[in-house]
């Protein structure tokens, strides 16, 4: 497709709220700027600058849902890629159980990821080394009646010479394990507690050889992404991960970059766990001349607005009513184009506000509006003990924004549910 | 309902908007559609179906294929042409199986959707799709479109009318787990179209039979919700007939939990409102479940007078699955006094009439009580025979409580042919359904049992704290017949008995 495209039919295809763009998408705008100069240009330096020496960087990235988190972590692969690095893309959703993830599961993850992505571009480890692993997996972790039956199926598929392969399916099969939320997830689990230092240790020399490999290859170094991390819902579950074993996390040997909640970010105090500061990407800041200036951009990089809308002036209304977050902004144009004429009129745009004002309406409850209340009044994230804000902050109810200094808001949806704005005018 | 092609296009205005996005939408897309009702939603379909170029698969979710939705969509998806569209019905049903999961399931796995590379709408009612914005946000947040579809106002009127006359009284017991999930899913809609109108007897009546369905199916905090909705209903506007049947029914949940201070409260309430208003009907249940209350605390005098009472006044009324239920009631309490001839002929008469009356339920509790006459006299065969044919029935009606009482009962015939490993299995079991459901007498019979095979294996730490475990427990809610068993079983340990636990357990309070 030729972008900006120029009919409806295109445009509704060219906003989508649910891919990240790819890096080098014609579609793609620079957002730096209306973001408090914010970007992923930052971290790469940051892990480019961290492996000349002998450390690893552990990054902690968040922000709100929507915001062109996943689009901005692609263009962060491809910088580091083309910087020759070896970039390993985890996405958690994938391969793990988010509801009750651990620690373990992220070790296990690391390693699967390590071991497929260098038997995918046939670069053969250290058949020791992965014998270690292997017998690791086998001795300590896997129990008798389970070993087994993994032995039995990797049997199958077993060929002369390509150990990796067995590897690989051994430790497919653990995550499989891991991941359905059989019985055996949780003695893995207690298992590899058990032995936690080895396997940490194994881990390590796996990685260590890992980027030997790489480096005769021309790579500098090996970097992991891994995405999807932000979905956990439950405090418990991410607090343990994050806060109960950042210990474990900060062991492994290679420069990681998490992607967290945007709750955890905000309730716990993460610089005593992990050493770089929470890379927080805000909501572009649409209430300015400039963030409307650049949404108006966006758009038009996809469709060409002077022909595609009525008047130009309506696509203001829709950035208006986005409150920075592009997903809204995107799906707002699609329910717009959702018309037989060839152009978005008046009553397209009053449409599509008034379906995405019914949708946040199923979001806000009735005890939430003393605190929606407060916060519009304080302008900022009020962190009360009951973490009532965390709920807010990730349903988007409210959004973080930076100017200089971080402010907030409530979505600009909520002011269009009209019983709830009786309430947020209605004198105390 | 019915309206040509042209006309519900008019009017469902959003209809148009639907189908323009369909049409638009290359590759993935997630689409919600709210719509609360089957027929509604058939004319809906229909009209999209004759209006579209391209293909729509349609994917119904049933319990029985309970695995992961993404997984039935790709066998669809395997043979479908590049175009097609995917409609998913019936999330609901997995909804009321699996709780949250179901929902987080779609939060978690969403990229799934994404890889599809076909537009993808989910049909469901009203209440799901909040549940969805709010507990899974991630996956509610790739949507491209949500359109919401409701009845007219007569047209809500009339679907009522006619679901309500199919609905009879007692008719939980003769329904299977399917069923009753579809039961489940139809009140759920009509309450939800009943939102906005003011109290009435005909939403009171549809919270407590909604609230019979989820206790069913061992649901008791859900059930709960409901009974406590309906009877603010009634009291309001002073329905005595329906407000005496739900305090027993609040009643129950509170047997199941064991907290039988509470259940006599609510039950002499509701005796009270029976009698004034002459509910013979209602009085024969109450004293049923009052002698329950007296059995549970060992009790058996007054058990058996109410039960006699309770009789009467059910074949008096010709109440058959009052009778039989009662019939069987009696049987236990000459079981506990070891009077097996006259139990056996109660259980006998109990059986035939649950078996007449189609009352499932009813023949499954026959069955297991059946089974543990023999079962005391030894007669393991034919004891595990009946045990068998009762775990059918439980597992058939999705009736969880009954479930998990009979796999402990199961479990207690290998014990008993010292087959240990096959015991706890089974014991075990029953303990995950007692737990998950709140069932703490059967919880806590089933701990003393694990309790008592780790003595057996000589197992000491793990046999103490289950033991004590199950001590704390029964003594809480005041489980006479564990109660029993506990004091018995510190004299074979060698102690004074009951007291003994006592000692092991000073500081730390009862849960």
């Amino acid at each position: 497709m030729d972008y900006p495209v120029d009919n409806l039919d295109d445009a509704y295809n060219a906003c989508h709220p649910d891919k990240p763009l790819e890096s080098g998408d014609p579609r793609y705008l620079d957002l730096k700027d209306v973001r408090n100069k914010k970007s992923v240009n930052t971290l790469a330096t940051r892990i480019i600058r961290t492996s000349q020496t002998e450390d690893f960087c552990k990054q902690l990235v968040t922000g709100h849902t929507g915001c062109g988190k996943s689009t901005e972590l692609k263009r962060l692969q491809k910088h580091l890629e083309n910087s020759s690095y070896f970039v390993i893309f985890l996405d958690v959703e994938n391969s793990l159980d988010l509801h009750q993830i651990t620690y373990q599961d992220v070790l296990l993850n690391i390693a699967q990821g390590v071991i497929e992505a260098l038997a995918k571009q046939a670069i053969n480890l250290d058949k020791g080394l992965l014998n270690d692993l292997d017998l690791l997996l086998a001795e300590k972790i896997v129990t008798h009646e389970y070993l087994t039956e993994a032995k039995a199926s990797i049997g199958i598929d077993t060929q002369a010479g390509i150990d990796i392969f067995g590897i690989g399916k051994f430790i497919t099969k653990i995550m499989g394990e891991v991941r359905s939320g059989s019985s055996h997830r949780e003695q893995i689990r207690e298992r590899i507690k058990g032995v936690q230092q080895e396997f940490i240790a194994k881990l390590n020399d796996l990685l260590i050889a890992a980027r030997v490999k790489l480096k005769t290859k021309g790579h500098a170094d090996i970097v992991f992404i891994v995405d999807g991390l932000e979905k956990i819902r439950e405090s418990a579950t991410y607090n343990d991960l994050f806060i109960e074993h950042a210990e474990q996390l900060n062991e492994i040997g290679a420069h990681v970059l998490y992607t967290i909640p945007i709750a955890l970010a905000f309730n716990a105090n993460l610089g005593d766990f992990f050493a770089n500061d929470v890379f927080f990407m805000p909501m572009v800041k649409y209430q300015t001349p400039e963030g409307k200036q650049y949404l108006a951009d966006l758009i038009d990089k996809r469709m060409q607005v002077a022909l595609l809308f009525a008047d130009p002036a309506l696509l203001q209304r829709l950035i208006a009513m986005s409150g920075g977050s592009i997903r809204d902004l995107l799906r707002l144009i699609r329910i717009a184009s959702e018309t037989e004429e060839s152009q978005i009129k008046d009553v397209d745009i009053d449409r599509a506000i008034s379906h995405l004002v019914k949708e946040y309406d199923r979001l806000v409850k009735e005890e939430d509006v003393e605190f929606l209340k407060e916060i519009a009044a304080a302008r900022r994230v009020i962190k009360d003990k009951d973490k009532r804000y965390e709920r807010l902050l990730s349903l988007r109810l409210v959004n973080e924004y930076e100017n200089g200094k971080p402010w907030a808001d409530l979505h600009p949806a909520l002011r269009e549910i009209s019983w709830l704005q009786a309430k947020l005018t209605a004198p105390n | 309902m019915t309206s040509t092609l042209s006309d519900i296009f008019t009017q469902h205005p959003e209809l148009k908007h639907l189908r323009r996005a369909l049409q638009l939408c290359k590759g993935f897309g997630l689409y919600f559609v709210s719509c609360n009702t089957v027929p509604l939603r058939n004319e809906l379909v229909a009209a999209l179906k004759a209006n579209l170029a391209t293909p729509i698969i349609e994917l119904p979710l049933t319990p029985e294929n309970d695995i992961f939705i993404d997984a039935q969509m790709a066998a669809l998806l395997a043979a479908a042409s590049a175009d097609a569209i995917v409609f998913i019905y019936d999330l609901e049903k997995l909804y009321h199986l699996k709780d949250r999961y179901v929902i987080q399931e779609l939060n978690w796995r969403r990229e799934f959707y994404g890889r599809a590379n076909h537009p993808v709408v989910f049909w469901m009612p009203d209440f799901l799709l909040t549940e969805i914005f709010n507990e899974a946000p991630d996956f509610a947040d790739w949507r491209s479109g949500l359109y919401e579809f409701t009845l007219s106002q007569p047209e809500q009127l009339s679907l009522m009318q006619s679901t309500w006359e199919s609905v009879g009284e007692n008719f939980v017991g003769q329904l299977s787990l399917t069923e009753k999930e579809r039961w489940i899913v139809n009140l759920e809609n009509l309450l939800a179209e009943l939102a906005g109108q003011e109290a009435s007897k005909t939403k009171g009546d549809l919270l407590i039979r909604l609230g019979m369905l989820y206790k069913s199916l061992g649901k008791h905090d859900q059930a709960l919700v409901c009974y406590q909705q309906s009877l603010q209903i009634q009291q309001r506007i002073g329905d005595k007939q329906g407000e005496s049947a739900t305090l027993n029914n609040i009643s129950v949940i509170y047997h199941i939990k064991g907290d039988y201070g509470i259940v006599l409260f609510y039950l002499e309430q509701s005796l009270q409102i029976c009698q004034d208003i002459g509910n013979k009907q209602g009085e024969g249940a109450i004293l049923n479940n009052l002698s329950q209350i007296y059995h549970a605390q060992g009790d058996y005098d007054t058990a058996l007078r109410y039960l006699k009472q309770s009789l009467q006044i059910r074949q008096d009324i010709g109440d058959k699955q009052g009778e039989g239920a009662t019939l069987n009631n009696l049987s236990q309490i000459y079981k506990a006094k070891g009077d097996y001839g006259i139990a056996l002929r109660y259980l006998e008469q109990s059986l035939l009439i649950s078996q007449d009356i189609g009352d499932k339920q009813g023949e499954g509790s026959a069955f297991n009580n059946l089974s543990q006459i023999y079962h005391a006299q030894g007669d393991y065969d034919t004891a595990l025979r009946y045990l068998e044919q009762s775990l059918q029935i439980w597992q058939d009606i999705g009736d969880k409580e009954g479930e998990g009482a009979t796999l402990n009962n199961i479990s207690q015939i290998y014990h008993a042919k010292g087959d240990y490993d096959t015991a706890l299995r089974y014991l075990e079991q029953s303990l995950q359904i007692q737990q998950n459901i709140g069932d703490t007498a059967g919880e806590c019979t089933t701990l003393f049992n694990i309790g008592l095979i780790h003595w057996q294996n000589d197992e000491q730490q793990q046999a103490l704290s289950t033991s004590l475990k199950a001590y704390r427990m029964a003594k809480h809610i005041g489980l006479a017949q564990v109660l029993q068993s506990l004091d018995e079983l510190a004299k074979d340990l060698g102690h004074e008995g009951l007291a003994w636990w006592e000692t092991l357990n000073p500081a730390e309070p009862a849960e």
